[in-house]
């Protein structure tokens, strides 16, 4: 497994070499630097609450959402994301909200002017534009052999069309590549210590 | 080789030669189909469809290079075509006997020639015919759709409006896939759309697995590291891309806004996930305001979530 671009910032401590490295990787694109300041904040606080046997996952949950924060909120792709971190903790949600979302999916365009019933409704409404886009893929019987592989590996790729997919797929993956040499610096500074 | 013809054979001698050499191929063959019953001169000219003296140009100009450069061969070719001018008398008696067996001598040499030329010329009809249908087409074209995707159609190529559109999406997903191949390492030799959507699909799963591998190796570093102060690090020490002298004091406004909670900053890239909603720390806790703090619909402005968080 190679980094292809510009390499990681050295193991040592933080001195100035690491620091200039560091700052030659940010600077490459200019996305980098919110990708860092997510990402670590995000971590720093899962080293403080999260037991050990669940981090794994949550590390890796916190470097998409990280990723998807720094990206413009005009990709589909983040905002795809972002959806899906955000039903995955709706869906632990308290025992009173929980019943609420469920009255509230049932009687679809009744807006009652509860805050909390509105703050369900919005989450559900989150849940329901997903759920109302998939029996209208639009334009997908005429695509290449493998973009229905590719539909499923992108996020939100599945209610796109072949042409907007493939710019999708090339901002994910720079985006997937920054985070990759972010973690992968990371871990070189600090299992070397 | 010279034989002798009968007299029944120079009309359609005349006929055939005459018939060598028109421009349109269409036209050709119904002359050679009626050659048979075109006896009189004025058939000819029909067949053209041109008036006599046109005709006689087309003629002569276009027989004297297929022709041997032969004067007195020109000459009976010549008066052959004046076979077809409207005083068929005079000349009509004179050049059947002579130029019959030169007639017939002048259809074999000719022959090749004017097949050759025939076709030449038939193949220039079609083709002007072709690109005139083109340009009609084309113009047919401009005209009905008043706007939009300027594509200059090709030879050969249809162009109503289905086509210029299949062939604009075509260039764009080309253009993208252009771009994808730049990005992933070690496609640029490889050619064929389908190895390439390969090679994609497992660039991005070899990072996605790597996320994951790096992820596990994150979890078990050492407790004892303190992200929180490589977190201040970054943010004191890295220059954002436009800020430039001033970038240390906004970056100090910046982090003191994000630990706050105040969204008002002026700096690009983090407002337009900051001024949404994105005021706590991201993603793990289940209280219900981080959870409405990180609504992000677009209708979600800021006023929007305020409200929402003091009413819980």
């Amino acid at each position: 497994m190679d980094i292809k671009s510009t390499p990681p910032p050295p193991p040592h401590q933080i001195t100035n070499p690491s620091r200039r490295a560091f700052l030659a990787w940010a600077a490459a694109s200019p996305s980098k630097p919110m990708l860092a300041f997510h990402f670590l904040r995000s971590l720093s606080r899962i080293q403080g609450v999260t037991p050990v046997r669940r981090r794994t996952r949550t590390i890796r949950r916190a470097a998409y959402s990280s990723m998807a924060r720094a990206a413009s909120p005009r990709r589909a792709w983040s905002r795809a994301l972002l959806g899906q971190a955000r039903a995955r903790r709706s869906r632990t949600l308290t025992g009173r909200a929980l019943l609420l979302r469920r009255r509230v999916t049932a009687a679809a365009p009744a807006p009652p002017s509860s805050p909390a019933a509105r703050s369900a409704r919005i989450i559900a409404a989150g849940g329901e534009t997903s759920a109302a886009a998939r029996p209208l893929p639009p334009r997908q019987v005429g695509d290449p052999p493998r973009a229905d592989a590719l539909r499923r590996l992108v996020p939100g790729g599945a209610g796109m069309e072949y042409c907007s997919l493939l710019e999708e797929t090339a901002d994910y993956l720079r985006s997937l590549r920054a985070q990759v040499q972010l973690m992968q610096g990371l871990v070189d500074l600090f299992s070397c210590q | 080789m010279r034989h002798p013809s009968s007299p029944l054979e120079v009309p359609g001698a005349g006929g055939e030669i005459q018939a060598l050499v028109p421009v349109a191929s269409a036209s050709g063959s119904a002359a050679r189909s009626s050659s048979g019953g075109g006896r009189s001169g004025g058939s000819f000219t029909a067949l053209l469809g041109l008036p006599t003296s046109q005709a006689m140009e087309l003629l002569l100009p276009a027989a004297a290079p297929a022709f041997p450069a032969d004067p007195d061969l020109v000459d009976r070719a010549a008066r052959f075509s004046a076979f077809a001018s409207p005083s068929p008398s005079s000349p009509s008696p004179t050049p059947p006997p002579p130029p019959s067996s030169s007639a017939a001598a002048a259809k074999r040499k000719a022959d090749p020639a004017n097949r050759v030329s025939k076709s030449k010329a038939a193949k220039k009809g079609k083709t002007a015919a072709a690109s005139g249908e083109d340009k009609d087409g084309g113009g047919d074209g401009d005209d009905e759709k008043p706007a939009y995707v300027h594509v200059r159609a090709r030879r050969g190529q249809a162009t109503d409006s289905h086509s210029l559109a299949e062939r604009a999406r075509r260039e764009k997903i080309n253009a993208r896939m252009e771009l994808l191949k730049e990005l992933v390492p070690g496609c640029s030799k490889v050619s064929g759309t389908v190895l390439v959507l390969d090679e994609i699909i497992n660039h991005v799963q070899s990072l996605q697995r790597q996320v994951e591998y790096l992820s596990m190796r994150l979890a078990a570093v050492n407790p004892r590291v303190d992200f929180g102060g490589l977190d201040n690090f970054l943010t004191t020490e890295v220059t954002w891309p436009d800020m430039g002298i001033n970038g240390a004091r906004h970056l100090m406004q910046l982090q003191q806004h994000f630990w706050h909670g105040d969204l008002a900053h002026p700096l690009q890239p983090p407002s337009q996930w900051e001024k949404r909603a994105d005021t706590h720390p991201p993603v793990f806790s289940n209280s219900s305001s981080s959870l409405f703090g990180y609504d992000l619909a677009s209708s979600g402005a800021q006023p929007q979530t305020g409200k929402l968080k003091t009413e819980l």
